[in-house]
Formats: C-alpha cells, sequence, structure tokens
C-alpha cells in the first residue's frame, strides 16, 4: 500500500502542475494577445448616380469595406444628407436637407462581410428594395433653387468582429 | 503504470485546450463604421404640348367660336409643377405669322386656355381646352378667307 501511495502522489502532483500550468500560460496567452490594435472603422461609401427631381427617389448601393483580418457582421447602417450646395437658392426658392429624405435600409441584420474585402450592397445580395433610399420631397414650394444641386451624404455603421 | 500516468497527463492537457479554445469562441469586439457619397439634383424638362384639330364653326368676322383641345406631358422623372400655359397666334417656332398677306394675329383672339394647373407626376399630361375666335374689325378682312391659323402653346 505504501508503494502504491508513493506512485499516486507524483500522479496528483503533475495534475495540480499541470492545472496551475494551464492558468499560468492561460494568463501569459492573454497578456500576448490582447494587446492586438482594436479593428479599424469600417469604411462606407456609396453615391447615388441618378439626378434627383421632385418627387424622385434613388437606392444606395453602399460599399462595405473590411479593412480587418477578421470578418465582421454588421448589425447597424445609417445615412444622412448633411449638406445641399444649391445653385440658385434664394428667399423665394429655397434648397435645403429639408427638400430630401432617406429611408434607412430595411434588410436584416447582420450583414457578413469576409475579412480583408469590400462588398456593395448589392454584392452581399441585398436586394435594391431593401438599400436605403435617398428621396427628393416633392413639396409645395417651389424647388427651383434644387435644380442642379449637388447633396453630401454620411454614412454610419456599427460592426462586431470575431475575435 | 507510468504508461497509465501518460494517459492522464494527456487527459488533462485535452481539456485545458478545449477549454481554452471555447472561451475565445464567443469573443468579438464592436466597431464603427463611416464614410462619405453624393447625389445630385437634375433639372426640369420642357413639357411636351399636343393639339387636337378644332372644333366648332368656322371662324370667320364675329362669328362662331372654335375650341382647340390640348395636352401637356411631362416628360421629366420628377414632378413639375405647371404654372401656366400661354396660347397665341405664331408660328410654331414662335415667330411671326406673316404667312397670309393682310391676314395676321390681330383678326383672332385666342381666350385663356381652361387647365388645371399644379404638380403633373412624371411622364403624366394635364389636359385642357382653349377657344379661338374672329375679330369684327372696321377694315376688310377678306385676305383671311379660308387661311389656317397656326396656334403657338408656351407651357411652364
Amino acid at each position: 500500500m505504501a508503494v502504491a501511495s508513493n506512485h499516486l502522489a507524483p500522479v496528483l502532483l503533475t495534475v495540480a502542475v499541470l492545472f496551475s500550468g494551464a492558468v499560468v500560460v492561460d494568463a501569459l496567452a492573454a497578456n500576448t494577445v490582447l494587446p492586438a490594435a482594436p479593428p479599424t472603422p469600417f469604411a462606407i461609401s456609396g453615391n447615388l448616380n441618378l439626378p434627383l427631381y421632385p418627387g424622385g427617389r434613388g437606392p444606395l448601393d453602399l460599399t462595405l469595406t473590411n479593412s480587418n483580418a477578421q470578418a465582421m457582421a454588421v448589425t447597424g447602417l445609417a445615412a444622412t444628407v448633411t449638406a445641399v450646395q444649391a445653385l440658385h437658392p434664394g428667399p423665394l426658392q429655397p434648397c435645403d436637407v429639408a427638400d430630401f429624405a432617406v429611408d434607412q435600409f430595411s434588410g436584416e441584420f447582420p450583414i457578413n462581410v469576409a475579412a480583408s474585402s469590400a462588398r456593395s450592397l448589392s454584392d452581399l445580395g441585398i436586394p435594391t428594395s431593401a438599400m436605403p433610399v435617398l428621396r427628393m420631397l416633392d413639396t409645395a414650394g417651389n424647388q427651383d433653387g434644387c435644380k442642379h444641386a449637388t447633396l453630401t451624404l454620411a454614412y454610419t455603421g456599427t460592426a462586431e468582429e470575431s475575435r | 503504470m507510468r504508461f497509465t500516468k501518460k494517459k492522464v497527463i494527456g487527459v488533462v492537457a485535452t481539456t485545458a485546450v478545449v477549454a481554452l479554445g471555447a472561451g475565445a469562441a464567443f469573443a468579438y469586439w464592436t466597431s464603427t463604421g463611416n464614410g462619405s457619397g453624393s447625389a445630385t439634383t437634375g433639372t426640369s424638362s420642357l413639357y411636351t404640348v399636343a393639339s387636337s384639330a378644332a372644333t366648332g364653326g368656322p371662324l370667320t368676322p364675329g362669328g362662331p367660336t372654335q375650341t382647340v383641345a390640348f395636352t401637356v406631358t411631362n416628360p421629366s422623372t420628377g414632378v413639375q409643377h405647371l404654372n401656366s400655359v400661354l396660347v397665341t397666334v405664331k408660328n410654331s417656332d414662335n415667330t411671326t405669322w406673316t404667312s397670309v398677306s393682310g391676314c395676321s394675329s390681330a383678326d383672332y383672339t385666342v381666350g385663356t386656355p381652361a387647365i388645371t394647373y399644379g404638380d403633373i407626376a412624371p411622364g403624366a399630361v394635364a389636359s385642357g381646352t382653349v377657344t379661338v375666335t374672329m375679330n369684327n374689325l372696321v377694315t376688310s378682312q377678306d385676305a383671311c378667307k379660308g387661311a389656317t391659323v397656326p396656334l403657338y402653346f408656351a407651357a411652364s
């Protein structure tokens, strides 16, 4: 029995060392991995290639660029009209962001984008009907001031990246 | 017995690795995205106006009225607001009608077009009518006998 006990003790000791060793290794690994740079914000781009008219609209086939080495799941996407550069605005013919509106993305989240890739919404199989839509409102007033205007659009989004 | 001990160590080590792997699978970082773009607006398109043949009695000095039906089409892809339609006796290029010597636009009166003004949807049509009468002047108007009087429509 004494012999048997002596044989068992080293085994238990080894197990304990392994467990504690695993914890240490885990901590070391964590210390090694955690300082990695946080994900680079992804880029959103896209223009409306059709001219807008009062009552007109056009889909924004935005491109999502994931420059990180991990795939990302886009969980939010928004577009806004931030400025309007009108050629002939005036007191009787004003033209500003109030003449326009955006219907936001109506598809399902998340939108998965592979690592180190740039994909348009259409590339990702998202139908035009679900894309953000930029509209020019048909107001009750004279909108001649909006002829040949240039709109500036801003895009924001959120995503999760696996680690 | 040593062989057995090695087996135990192997099991413990494998368990530790699996546990570490499972922990990593649920980790993620959140990120944000941003960017910019542009869009442009178009401009208005010229209305297309078409008229039908006049109806009513032939024009004679102080005589019956003729009515001309016309349509105004918005060829744009956007809504356009029709503010006015002006009809005059002129050539189709908006020049003065002089083809019948001794007869001019002064011999006729074009009424105010009857049409509903307002927004016209893309590709839609607004319909209206306009009347024409021949004035009864104190001078001879024989030159206007049998004349075909051109009408010029200006829609804006």
